[in-house]
């Protein structure tokens, strides 16, 4: 329980018709805080499972997962939307910026229901979008796209940033400036990271990295000197 | 053909994988469908369930009536006409049909029942018991006889209702068995109609055998026609009415003419005869008369001379008697005179004698006086006496003096002989005289009696001559005024006028069909509209589904399938939805929407249960449109995404760009809006299309809702409007078109003084074509014979700002629906057509607010100056004290219609209660409208909502992500839909009042104006109902917001 975030032997079950998928076969790992954690696999390892239910977007069927001491296990699902609301901030592979709001308001969306929220434009800066903040998404490059989100997750001062697949969709180059985003507001902010990803590219960049194979974790690896995102090449 | 068969897999795939859509558009398809079918099939569904009635009750095509009624020749003549079926005589009587409890107006209808099967027409239907076959058995109408209370088994009594005294001329006898129940074809309306005896009011029909019946002449020829009624279309059923109508007419025209001719001719015979002996009479009459005059005359004649012979006779007798009785007198006077004489002579000659011959004596102056006295006996005495004086010695002398003595005494004794002789002779004469004298008087006084018998005898025969003339007089006076009345009777007698009646002229028939006909008038544009909905959003929701699948379109393209194949599965998934919609729409349009509103109507009429055809017709129809529109939804929706190339549609769809709205531009606007109304705003502007969907979808809605209210204000506005605001007078009644002015006023203040009544105004109304610049139409022309009294019976008066109008003598004040049928104005001219008249034009100079029936209202004084002669009163408007005691109203009609000259009396309250059925099954119709419509809106929200949803699932994916609570996520897209519904709402409450203008105007008949003016509460329910749907469709959505996996928002785009 020292851990910032601790799942104990986990499991998730899928009843698909007459068969059972485990998609969580006793997940157990642990983040600290102000860590950069890769949890890596390849498809159908596990890894969005976790994520769901770390991201309090899934509940799971035994095991406990706890987050800055709480046991989000045992949530109802009105604590979880408020754990997510509060608690996480979360990049996804495709933005999921809503179309319609420029993004500022993008960044809005977010600190709207927030209680202590940072300034959007504030954020935008952050991330380097100080002159694009009147921008729709249409009018964004893929890049500034991931960043007006990750400037959504980062303005709720979230306690666990979520990332799923974030430079997914974009090139190599671009991927690394978010992930270099991803790494200095780690850094600078002692913010916890935890990205998931295919890509075993990008492990030597975190503090730790947990492989997924066959919805188990197979091993954890702390790496007491990550390298800088710049050095990596894939 | 393994990849069609792959392809209709997937999109049986699809539609399980998207029932939810699949459904919505079905149930659009459903309820477009089946409404569509549904309100079309009602009128045609009625007409044909009153049409099979018809033709299975032999229900007459024609009815003829003539005032003189029909004998056998007639009904042999109609019979060999061509093309007839079947003739009914029959004998009609509006009576009074009486139990203890009982006395209302019914009428007696001769049955059928007996004749051969062709001729056995109107046949009724029989509730309970049979029907009458004998004398004394009669069927009483089911209706009245439940109102009545009156049962199989009961006895009846009829009574006369009009001015006879009793029904011997009619009825064989007058009390009956009732035997059964009966409805009949004749009678389809709870309005029985009218009669011109009693309270004006008929409350059913009595049926009786023909054998009850004692009429000489038959009152109706009840005719049925050979046609198909399976087959037969209307246009020619009234053709051939049309054309036999006039042939009847003409075949009556010479029967019956020549009927009323012989009748006439026989009369007038009859009259002639009775002239010619009236004349001889009188001839002989006189003649004998002045035979009697001159007997007469003659008696008087007679008894003058009588008279006269009577008088000269009395005369002669009297101058004979009176000569006998002087004759007498002078005999006895003589007779007198000489006995005296005698008497004298006798003492002269005693003297003489006494004295003798002494002349001592003779000397003495006594004997001188003696001798000188004896002179008048013998003139020769003296001398002898006066010789022998002188000679006394002389005896001689002395002997000569003796002798002359004795000679002397002897005449003297002689003369008393004589004398005697005469007296007894008078004596005779005397009684002589005396027998005469009766004699002769008894005579006369017999002559006299006579004639006084004969003067009696005259006298009476002279009376009993004044007395015969004076008869023959009176019998001739009598005989001629009885002539003159006949010649004058047989000079009234109109020309027989005859009716030929087909079934329009029956009030249930008529109202039946124009019931049917106004459910038709609401088909023609409800459905329509509700169509048009449907398939706007099917369009929408194909599109939406066709964009969805843009990836699977592109793979299928890439993978070398055509555009054809591509497409068919989109439309095949349409045109599944339409087919499958269609036909619960149809199975459910056709069975509910026309049961329902006949239901509804049934309440009025007596007919049998609907028969609910399925009208294939329609139904393909109405599925061929649904599927075609659907299908061009689906082809509209693909054909963009199939002319890209496979590549650009593997790519995800650029997103629609956020734009920025205009609304930001009025900052002090925007600013004050929270971030998520901010949101809404530019959401609810980037979807213009679907905003637009949305928003004409749920207007349509509500417009249908507005009309729907709005329909029923203005046809039940009617009742407070014409009854309240505009018809002032409760009572109509109806003069004879002959009745002369004297007796119109004499009604008129007859009327006024019965004590039911306030006041009355006696008017002259004609129905008679108008025609402007559209058209020609009938209209009831009313000449109020005291216009200034009018307005106090109807108001005249502008619809708009109910300003008065006054009539003048300058023109015609018309109502509004007659003007807007002519198309005329104020100023206008109105041209008035007359068949027995010129066509006069006439100036407009007001159009008055009126709802029923069609009105052109003039002075006395122009009507005078347009036809040249005074209009002459036939109608008397009356106001009563208690308009609404129905007692009072009876009494009233009964005195009223015991008057000859009065025809008919009508009681507004009558109208008035028929027209609250007819709004009463209005009103269900418009609430079948209302919920059809309701359905429409709440269909039509969940579709766009559901689009919205799917559309943004990945949007609400994340906000949920991000920590959005669920109300929070719903509020995100509820307030979109809240607004759009709202604008849909606003727009629809303004296109309502278009809607229901066009409903109003289009679902009117000619006769009838509805109310214009919509209500608030119509905009309110209407209003009120369709956020209602907003909330509840929200509410649902509110559970699938909240089922939505936030995976989603992991999922690339596809």
């Amino acid at each position: 329980m020292s851990s910032f975030v601790q799942l104990e032997e986990v499991y998730k079950r899928y009843r698909m018709g007459e068969v059972t998928i485990t998609a969580s076969d006793g997940v157990t790992f642990a983040v600290e805080k102000g860590e950069l954690a890769v949890i890596v696999g390849a498809s159908g390892a596990g890894k969005t499972t976790v994520l769901n239910m770390l991201g309090g977007m899934d509940t799971c069927d035994e095991g406990h997962i706890w987050v800055d001491g709480a046991d989000i296990a045992g949530y109802t699902p009105r604590q979880l939307t408020a754990y997510r609301r509060y608690d996480i901030g979360f990049v996804f592979q495709f933005y999921n910026l809503v179309q319609n709001l420029t993004a500022r308001e993008n960044v809005e969306l977010a600190t709207q229901i927030c209680r202590d929220p940072m300034d959007a434009a504030q954020v935008l800066q952050q991330v380097g979008l100080g002159e694009r903040m009147g921008n729709f998404p249409a009018q964004l490059s893929g890049g500034e796209q991931q960043r007006v989100s990750i400037a959504r997750a980062l303005a709720k001062r979230p306690k666990l940033l979520l990332c799923d697949e974030p430079t997914g969709a974009l090139d190599d180059q671009t991927g690394k400036t978010i992930l270099k985003l991803l790494q200095d507001t780690c850094r600078e902010t002692g913010m916890t990271v935890i990205i998931i990803t295919h890509n075993q590219a990008i492990t030597p960049m975190a503090d730790r990295v947990i492989r997924l194979k066959n919805s188990r974790v197979r091993d954890m690896v702390c790496n007491p000197s990550p390298v800088s995102v710049d050095q990596i090449e894939w | 053909m393994k990849r069609p068969n792959a392809l209709f897999k997937d999109t049986l795939r699809e539609i399980w994988k998207t029932r939810n859509r699949f459904l919505s558009i079905l149930a659009i398809v459903a309820l477009g469908t089946g409404f569509f079918a549904g309100i079309k099939a009602t009128a045609p569904d009625m007409l044909q369930t009153a049409d099979n009635y018809y033709a299975r009750r032999h229900l007459m095509d024609i009815r003829l009536i003539s005032t003189i009624g029909f004998d056998e020749d007639d009904v042999a003549a109609v019979r060999q006409t061509q093309g007839i079926s079947g003739v009914q005589p029959s004998y009609t009587y509006d009576l009074y049909l009486q139990t203890d409890t009982v006395n209302e107006c019914v009428k007696a209808i001769s049955m059928g029942n007996l004749r051969a099967a062709a001729d056995y027409l109107n046949r009724p239907v029989v509730t309970q018991g049979k029907l009458p076959t004998q004398p004394g058995e009669c069927a009483v109408d089911a209706y009245a006889a439940q109102k009545a209370e009156i049962k199989v088994g009961d006895t009846i009594t009829l009574a006369p209702a009009g001015d006879e005294k009793n029904l011997d001329d009619v009825l064989a006898q007058t009390a009956y068995t009732v035997v059964g129940l009966a409805q009949s074809p004749m009678y389809v309306s709870l309005d029985r109609g009218n009669t011109n005896v009693g309270n004006g009011q008929l409350s059913g029909f009595v049926l009786l055998s023909e054998s009850s019946f004692v009429m000489p002449v038959y009152t109706d020829l009840f005719i049925t026609l050979d046609y198909d009624a399976q087959t037969v279309t209307d246009a020619d059923y009234d053709t051939l009415i049309s054309a036999k109508s006039d042939e009847l007419e003409s075949v009556m025209t010479t029967s019956v003419t020549a009927r009323y001719h012989d009748l006439l001719d026989e009369a007038k015979q009859k009259i002639e005869d009775a002239q010619t002996t009236l004349d001889e009479e009188e001839t002989k009459a006189r003649a004998e008369l002045a035979d009697a005059a001159r007997e007469l005359e003659d008696g008087r004649a007679k008894i003058k001379s009588g008279l006269s012979t009577y008088t000269q006779s009395k005369n002669t007798y009297q101058e004979a008697i009176a000569q006998a009785e002087e004759q007498l007198q002078n005999g006895q006077t003589e007779i007198d005179t000489k006995e005296n004489e005698l008497a004298q002579a006798h003492t002269l000659c005693s003297s003489l004698l006494a004295m003798g011959t002494d002349p001592a004596t003779l000397s003495g102056a006594q004997g001188q006086a003696l001798i000188a006295a004896s002179g008048a006996l013998n003139a020769q005495l003296p001398q002898l006496y006066a010789a022998y004086l002188a000679d006394p010695t002389s005896v001689v002398l002395k002997a000569q003096i003796e002798q002359s003595l004795a000679a002397l005494s002897a005449s003297l004794s002689q003369s008393d002989a004589a004398l005697a002789q005469a007296k007894t002779d008078l004596a005779q004469a005397s009684v002589d005289l005396e027998t005469q004298r009766a004699q002769g008087k008894k005579q006369l006084q017999n002559a006299w009696a006579k004639l006084q018998t004969a003067q009696q005898e005259l006298a009476d025969g002279e009376q009993s001559y004044a007395e015969g003339e004076q008869e023959l007089e009176d019998k001739l006076a009598q005989g001629r005024a009885d002539i003159a009345q006949a010649r004058k009777d047989l000079a009234d007698i109109d020309e027989p006028s005859f009716y030929v009646l087909d079934r329009t002229g029956n009030v249930g028939y008529t109202d039946f069909t124009d019931d049917a006909l106004r459910v038709d008038a609401i088909a023609k544009i409800f459905p329509v509209f509700f169509i048009l909905i449907a398939a706007l959003v099917c369009l929408t929701t194909m599109t939406r589904m066709v964009e969805e699948q843009r990836t699977q379109i592109g793979t299928l393209k890439a993978l070398g399938y055509s555009r054809g194949q591509i497409m068919i599965k989109y439309i095949l998934y349409a045109v599944l939805a339409s087919l499958l919609g269609a036909l619960p729409g149809l199975a459910i349009g056709f069975t509910v929407l026309p049961k329902v509103i006949y239901d509804a109507y049934t309440m009025m009429y007596t007919v049998p249960d609907m028969v609910l055809p399925f009208r294939w017709d329609y139904a393909l129809w109405c599925t061929l449109a649904a599927m075609v529109c659907t299908g061009a939804a689906a082809l509209a929706a693909c054909w963009r995404e199939l002319t890209s190339t496979p590549a650009a549609l593997m790519r995800p769809a650029a997103p629609k760009a956020g734009k920025r709205v205009l609304l930001e531009k009025v900052t002090f606007l925007w600013n004050r809006l929270s971030f998520l109304q901010k949101v809404t705003v530019r959401n609810l502007l980037r979807y213009r299309k679907r905003l637009l969907m949305s928003v004409l979808g749920v207007a349509g809605c509500t417009a249908l809702m507005v009309a729907g209210f709005g329909l029923k204000d203005s046809i039940s506005a009617i009742l407070d409007l014409q009854f309240t605001d505009i018809i002032h007078y409760d009572v109509v009644a109806a003069l004879d078109a002959d009745v002369t002015e004297q007796r119109g006023t004499e009604l008129s203040q007859y009327a006024d003084s019965l004590p039911e009544s306030r006041e009355v105004l006696s008017v002259c109304q004609e129905t008679l074509f108008v025609s402007g610049e559209n058209g020609k139409k009938e209209a009831t022309v009313t000449v109020p014979g005291d216009p200034s009294a009018f307005p106090d019976y109807v108001s005249l008066q502008t619809r708009v700002g109910r300003t008065p109008l006054t009539l003048g003598d300058s023109g015609v004040i018309i109502n509004e629906k007659l003007s807007l049928l002519l198309g005329v104005k104020v100023g206008d001219t109105l041209h008035i057509h007359d068949t027995d008249r010129k066509t006069v034009d006439v100036t407009i100079t007001g159009i008055t607010e009126n709802y029923v029936r069609n009105y052109v209202y003039m002075t006395p004084a122009l009507y005078e100056a347009l036809y040249g002669y005074a209009p002459q009163d036939n109608a008397l408007l009356i106001r009563m004290n208690d308009s609404q005691d129905a007692a009072a109203f009876d009494a009233m009609a009964e005195q009223l219609l015991g008057q000859t000259d009065v025809l008919g009396v009508v009681n507004m309250r009558d109208s008035i209660e028929s027209f609250r059925n007819v709004m009463k099954s209005l009103d269900k119709i418009v609430l079948v409208l209302i919920i059809a419509a309701g359905s429409l809106a709440f269909i039509v929200l969940y579709n766009l909502t559901n689009i919205n949803v799917t559309e943004r699932t990945r949007e609400i994916a994340t906000l949920k992500v991000l920590g959005f609570y669920d109300n929070e996520s719903s509020a995100y897209i509820n307030r979109e839909n809240i607004i759009s519904s709202f604008l849909g709402m606003l727009v629809g409450l303004a296109a309502g009042v278009l809607l229901h203008k066009f409903v109003v105007q289009t679902s009117e008949v000619d006769l009838v104006m509805f109310g214009r003016t919509l209500r608030a509460t119509a905009f309110l329910y209407a209003g009120v109902l369709t956020m209602v749907f907003t909330f509840v469709v929200n509410a649902v959505f509110h559970f699938k917001l909240k089922k939505i996996d936030m995976v989603e928002s992991l999922k690339s785009i596809e």
